[in-house]
């Protein structure tokens, strides 16, 4: 099958970071790949913010775009732009102009990752950000409290430099707005970053008074629901107001806001500063050349994507990740970026740039006396006597035999200079050198060393009042170190080439899909009979599109293919191995199946609850939203005929039981009430809710709903809407407390459809099998080095689906893809290394006590009754060193990481 | 096992305050297991003694050992060469430990690192419970497997006693009433009818009532 397939490179166009991961992916798979990148660095939006929610965002960016520039098969192209494209899929022509050149380059595919722009708040006329000097965009604000930025992290405001002690953000600036902006979409991002903007502001001074006004608080990801609560708790005041007028106060730089509160008060407010929290646009030159090329755009002008294909565009061969398909926040874009990678394999034979890379045999230098390299690397902002500086002092430290500078290509450079210097021990300097880690231990593979025979000197945070002793210090004890550091032993195992998927459902059929597709069996468990999942429930996605039939040709591709083996009312009973060797054991009605597969992908999907309130199971006219969309499907004329429909949101969600938002109900209601109106138009339909969370282009349905008539009631959580059967009828009577009123109001309806809150299906079970975290939702969590939304806790088991978080179908389908790229990545390796930075015992110490077996945090130790010692397999060890710090008899050691180090390190320092 | 706890550090360092070259023995047996006499343990009494005679600006030398098993001769003899240069050695095995090293060397000065609680095992790790008290005539097998002699408070043969009240012994509440759990057994097994045969008081001679102990199997000595 896959020599059919054409050849060729790809090109990302856009060096944000979709386009990053889009790159990285690619090339991981194999593919050479042209990025291309209008402006003069790559990074996108993220480079200008503070931090992304709740991290920092530059260190975890700074080490992608470094391995995109000094990756062989990764073309980086900036202050480029495309100015044409011909062709077709595997055999694209793509013109390109920098500033004085054309330049026409042939690729099989194309990504378009050309990312977002903000709204530029100039031409509102309420929002006085031209001038007002006190009135900032979100992004200005980043930039103020960046501590790298133009203020050094010192928050102060505009117009005088004076501390603000009251800041206001306005939400929904250039979103859900039809007159003024032209953009009636919610850009889906705003409320989660100017809650953030506002802790972090409390983070700086709690004394400051953060006010974010809004319409309806929008948190609807994986764990925002719980930063809203947290932002609250830390006095983040919240009104619900889209504010009318900023002013000044007059003979001062404050400003004015006045506003109508919910009950149509009118309030005034004086603030020091005013945020305006801009939405986000698809970027204009990009939108340019996909209407050029025949891409299809929404009404909104996003990029448009392909029923149930989330990353393709209608041409064939080109793909779209990021915000250009629709204002996505990070996770969601790493997603549908390594989403493409699984898109464009199934077409797509790679065509590297480079040959893959050959390391020589590990020689047997290190086994002689340790000989230091120190290498460093500065950064554009250091001083550059500090070269001189640390060459000066490491040429005196003991064991360093050379010290030498390295730019650019870090890993080249590094490898040189060790076979150079003929040493056999690296200390490496840089600012944070962690994230250097894969091009250190690369460079000693490619000099034909032990990968692990370095040690790192930090120098980032120097106080410049000491700074030289501090310098010095840290180059001692990392030579030291380095001097005490023997090789740790590794090992190269066979990659089964085979996939677990868990779960029958859409997520887990896509990606055992996608796997089977390029060549390697699967075999997906499925504890019901039936497959499909949740979604043989779902009649229509919230774009419109049909479900059911959607899922049977899934249904029929996943049976007719032959790699793909399905178990049905089979469950997983055990799991052990680690990434590219593991075992399950499956419980297959009642027989015991063991499997051995390479890498899991858990999609084992979610289910609405069913609630204690709202007279559920006790009146027959109260629906679960499942419910209703099946009766929808099978009688449909038993629900259209209604003369009075309610639909009651955030049942069982949002509360103290289960504090998460199940992010889809909102859309399903506006969804559905825009069916049944098409339908039944005379039908009086209601929607109880507390926050309308159609975000993102999900906000037209919104919009279309009230248009039609549906009539939106909005509740307070200690005020809920009553529900009481009628006598000799099978109505009910619906009770609801009316915000804008200030009143209760009475109605009648024929059905009532319960929004209930999505949990997982059995996540803590299969959490403690396959020795992943959960999240504090119970959903299985991301992996804790962030940026890795389909990575489990766990090397080589990836997750996807309602078990993750509740989302809608193609969102779904976005993620089993990118799932499947990330195991496809182990997939097609021959072999893996197990060793390195793990725990190793010595067997003639060992008093098999049990300690490390029963303290190890991933149940890794086991008593080998054979050599009657414990065993660490180094597959497995997560290197943590619990273990070696338990053992009673210290019979368990870590090489690079020794007693010796420790006990030397006071000597050390001390010395000078 | 026998399981042992660390003496305070305060009381060891009070014991052996005259002393500035100390060997600290530690024992790969028992005290190994329940992590309170191996490897690890003899490196931190050795550093807490060197720091605390350093805070005081004193001299100190101390090394750090750590034998297969302190209750058997031939690990013991391994201390010869080097038991002579220090002055005070402290045994974290024990209370086997610091009487063999004693025994072998009659003139160093011993002293015990740890106290020796019981015969017992691992609940979960770091906790230990009381199964045996070596009473020389072992009885299980009439109570579900479960001993009464170490784990009764007053080793009744025919309980359970008045003192017993859901679940637990009168003497606290963290102690199990062990004829609760021998009642409840014997009534899974079905055996609840063989409690009502009533136990002789029990002979105590093979216990430590009749005298330090000492066996001698025939078949093992030449």
């Amino acid at each position: 099958m896959s020599q059919e397939k054409p050849k060729g490179p790809v090109m990302v166009i856009g060096g944000g970071i979709a386009g990053i991961q889009a790159a990285l992916s690619l090339s991981d798979a194999g593919y050479g790949v042209h990025l291309i990148e209008s402006t003069g660095s790559l990074g996108g939006m993220i480079p200008k913010l503070h931090r992304i929610y709740p991290l920092c965002a530059c260190c975890k960016v700074n080490p992608r775009i470094a391995a995109c520039e000094q990756d062989p098969n990764i073309s980086v192209m900036l202050n480029t732009k495309v100015s044409g494209l011909t062709g077709d899929f595997g055999n694209f022509s793509v013109t390109l102009e920098t500033e004085n050149q054309k330049k026409e380059l042939q690729v099989g595919a194309v990504v378009l990752a050309a990312g977002i722009e903000t709204f530029d708040p100039a031409e509102h006329e309420t929002y006085p950000h031209e001038q007002f000097p006190n009135v900032i965009t979100s992004v200005e604000y980043e930039q103020i409290q960046k501590p790298l930025g133009p203020e050094a992290g010192i928050l102060k405001r505009p117009s005088d430099g004076k501390t603000p002690a009251k800041i206001a953000w306005l939400q929904c600036v250039g979103s859900r707005d039809i007159n003024q902006c032209d953009a009636p979409y919610c850009s889906s991002v705003c409320c989660m970053y100017a809650l953030k903007e506002a802790v972090n502001t409390k983070d700086f001074d709690e004394d400051i008074e953060t006010t974010i006004f809004y319409m309806d608080m929008r948190t609807h990801g994986k764990g925002f629901e719980d930063y809203l609560n947290s932002a609250i708790d830390r006095d983040v005041r919240l009104i619900r107001s889209r504010v009318h007028t900023v002013d000044t106060v007059p003979e001062s730089d404050d400003l004015l806001i006045r506003y109508a509160d919910e009950s149509g008060h009118p309030e005034e407010e004086s603030f020091d500063m005013v945020v305006l929290s801009v939405g986000v646009r698809p970027g204009g030159e990009a939108i340019e050349i996909a209407n050029k090329i025949g891409v299809n755009l929404t009404a909104d002008h996003f990029v448009n994507t392909e029923p149930f294909k989330p990353v393709s565009t209608n041409v064939p061969g080109i793909f779209v990740c990021g915000g250009l398909s629709g204002p996505h926040d990070i996770g969601q874009s790493l997603v549908q970026a390594t989403a493409t990678v699984s898109e464009i394999a199934s077409i797509l034979s790679p065509e590297p740039f480079a040959a893959p890379k050959k390391y020589p045999n590990a020689s047997e230098a290190a086994d002689e006396d340790p000989e230091i390299l120190l290498a460093y690397h500065l950064c554009p902002g250091m001083a550059p006597e500090l070269g001189a500086e640390i060459e000066g002092y490491a040429l005196k430290t003991p064991g360093v035999k050379a010290a030498s500078r390295v730019e650019g290509d870090i890993s080249g450079a590094l490898t040189d200079q060790l076979k150079e210097a003929g040493a056999n021990r690296l200390v490496f300097a840089s600012c944070s050198p962690v994230i250097h880690k894969n091009l250190i231990e690369d460079a000693l593979k490619s000099a034909g060393l032990n990968p692990y025979l370095y040690d790192v000197v930090d120098l980032r945070a120097i106080d410049p009042q000491t700074s030289s002793t501090q310098l010095q210090d840290r180059i001692r004890m990392g030579a030291a170190r380095a001097l005490l550091l023997s090789p740790p032993s590794l090992r190269e195992i066979p990659v089964v080439k085979s996939a677990l998927v868990v779960g029958g459902g859409v997520a887990g059929l896509e990606s055992a899909l996608a796997v089977a597709r390029e060549g390697y069996s699967v075999t997906v468990v499925e504890k019901e009979k039936e497959l499909g999942g949740h979604g043989l429930h779902v009649r229509r996605t919230w774009q419109g599109y049909d479900t059911q039939e959607y899922l049977k040709e899934l249904i029929a591709s996943v049976n007719q293919d032959k790699n793909i083996t399905l178990m049905a009312e089979t469950e997983v009973k055990e799991n052990r191995g680690f990434p590219g060797n593991f075992v399950t054991i499956l419980d297959k009605k009642g027989e015991c199946v063991e499997l051995s597969h390479g890498v899991t992908i858990l999609a084992s999907g979610g289910n609405p609850i069913r609630p204690q309130e709202y007279l559920y199971g006790q009146h027959e006219k109260v629906y679960l939203w499942s419910e209703l969309e099946q009766r929808m499907m099978d009688n449909p004329s038993s629900i259209e005929g209604a003369g009075t429909a309610v639909f009651i949101q955030c049942v069982g969600s949002r509360d103290s039981s289960c504090s998460h938002c199940s992010n889809i109900c909102c859309t399903f209601s506006v969804r559905t009430a825009v069916d049944l109106k098409a339908k039944n138009p005379d039908m009086n339909i209601y929607i109880l809710y507390r926050d309308m969370r159609t975000f993102g282009e999900r906000e037209n349905l919104y919009r279309e709903a009230r248009e039609k008539g549906v009539i939106f009631i909005r509740y307070e959580v200690d005020n809920k809407p009553s529900l009481q059967p009628i006598d000799g009828q099978e109505r009910l009577n619906v009770v609801v407390y009316d915000q804008v009123l200030q009143k209760s109001i009475a109605f009648d309806a024929d059905f009532v459809s319960l929004q209930t809150a999505i949990v997982g299906t059995n996540n803590q079970e299969l959490a403690d099998i396959f020795r992943i975290n959960l999240d504090s939702n119970g959903f299985f969590a991301e992996s804790p080095e962030k940026l890795k939304p389909v990575d489990s806790s766990t090397k080589g088991i990836y997750i996807a689906g309602l078990a993750v978080y509740p989302k809608d179908m193609v969102e779904s389908i976005a993620q089993a893809k990118a799932a499947s790229a990330r195991a496809l990545e182990i997939l097609c390796q021959d072999t893996i290394q197990v060793g390195g930075l793990v725990a190793e015992v010595m067997a003639e110490k060992c008093a098999v006590c049990c300690t490390c077996v029963r303290t190890c945090p991933f149940n890794v130790p086991v008593i080998d009754h054979e050599t009657g010692a414990a065993c660490i397999d180094p597959g497995l060890c997560q290197g943590c060193g619990m273990c070696v710090a338990e053992c009673p008899g210290k019979a368990i050691t870590m090489s690079t990481c020794s007693d010796q180090m420790l006990t030397q390190a006071p000597s050390v320092l001390l010395a000078t | 096992m026998i399981v042992a706890e660390p003496k305070p550090i305060k009381e060891l360092l009070e014991m052996v305050k005259d002393f500035n070259r100390i060997l600290v023995v530690g024992c790969k047996g028992c005290v190994t297991v329940c992590n309170v006499g191996g490897a690890k343990e003899v490196a931190i009494l050795a550093s807490s003694i060197r720091i605390s005679r350093k805070k005081m600006a004193q001299e100190i030398e101390v090394e750090e050992h750590t034998l297969e098993r302190q209750c058997d001769p031939e690990y013991v003899d391994e201390l010869k060469d080097m038991i002579g240069d220090y002055d005070a050695v402290i045994s974290i095995a024990c209370g086997v430990g610091p009487q063999f090293l004693s025994e072998r060397y009659p003139s160093s000065r011993i002293f015990p690192g740890v106290n020796t609680q019981f015969m017992g095992g691992a609940e979960e790790h770091g906790i230990w419970s009381e199964r045996c008290a070596g009473c020389g005539t072992c009885v299980v097998h009439y109570f579900g497997g479960l001993c009464p002699i170490a784990r009764c408070s007053k080793s009744l043969l025919n309980g359970p006693c008045g003192g017993s009240a859901n679940g637990k012994c009168e003497i606290s509440k963290d102690v199990e009433c062990i004829w609760d759990l021998i009642v409840r057994k014997m009534m899974e097994q079905d055996r609840l009818d063989e409690l009502i045969e009533f136990k002789p008081p029990k002979s105590w001679i093979t216990a430590r009532d009749g005298g330090p102990r000492r066996m001698i199997r025939e078949e093992l000595v030449k």
